[in-house]
């Protein structure tokens, strides 16, 4: 079904919409497994350096915890998407994926703090520590990469089209 | 700091259902062998006390045991034994504890 929709969707909106479910749907299943493992408590009490209880093992879940959330899923969709429905270089789909995830985190961030469930956890942030490395991902990769690979990117083609 | 991981382990235990409250349980016994130094009578009152209890009545006896002689163990055992309390501790978290716990570590 997405794939349909996915090749029907010669909207830039409407593909950026689809992308965005799809990185929320895939961090929504990650949270929830690591919800029931053990790393909640690893990550609450043996992660600190200067901690008696500090155990490697949490760190380095920890690690890879934050490598997931940040970017596993637009390197793995872009990969999908290059592979089964998109004739456009791995880069430039890594680009889009990164802008949507980009948005995707701050709207789930701007939900969060608009219903003030923030205050309800007890002042814990959310992607508090993502914030600035999403922002400068988002912005490497949109701006120093697409200057490399300018012909790839949809935008591109989708101005030629307007232009025709 | 160990009387509030006690504290803690006492309200996990007022929570905890079925299989983390036998966690819980099977984990307890092992702490009274390392840090538990009563008399074999002290020994065998506790014994016959918690032998009529439930298991959740058993952990709050245990806790009980251990936090009376929480005083008379060295530096070195009080530093393990915080280590294998937090243990414990960790076996029962609550929505709130886990979801506040991944959050602060996005």
């Amino acid at each position: 079904m997405l794939y349909k929709m996915n090749k029907n969707a010669s909207h830039p909106i409407l593909k950026t919409v689809l992308r965005g479910i799809a990185i929320f749907v895939l961090a929504v299943v990650v949270f929830t497994g690591f919800y029931f493992s053990d790393c909640p408590a690893l990550f609450k009490n043996h992660v600190s350096f200067n901690s008696e209880d500090f155990q490697f093992k949490a760190y380095a879940l920890l690690i890879l915890y934050r490598f997931i959330f940040y970017f596993s899923f637009p390197l793995i969709l872009a990969f999908v998407e290059k592979i089964f429905w998109n004739k456009n270089k791995y880069v430039s789909l890594l680009i889009e994926y990164f802008n949507v995830q980009f948005g995707v985190y701050a709207l789930i961030s701007g939900v969060y703090y608009l219903f003030a469930i923030d205050r309800g956890l007890e002042g814990t942030v959310i992607f508090g520590s993502a914030d600035s490395f999403l922002f400068i991902a988002s912005f490497v990769f949109s701006l120093i990469l697409k200057k490399r690979f300018p012909q790839n990117l949809d935008i591109n083609e989708e101005s030629a089209n307007i232009d025709k | 700091m160990q009387i509030g991981t006690f504290e803690n382990i006492r309200a996990d235990l007022k929570a905890s259902k079925g299989k983390e409250l036998n966690k819980i349980y099977n984990a307890l016994p092992g702490l009274l062998d390392k840090y538990d130094h009563d008399t074999w009578i002290k020994d065998l009152l506790d014994w016959i006390k918690r032998t009529f209890a439930d298991t959740r009545k058993r952990c709050v006896l245990i806790i009980d045991d251990l936090l009376e002689n929480y005083s008379q163990l060295n530096d070195q055992d009080k530093a393990s034994f915080r280590k294998d309390l937090l243990a414990i501790s960790e076996i029962h978290m609550t929505v709130y504890e886990r979801l506040q716990a991944l959050f602060d570590a996005l």
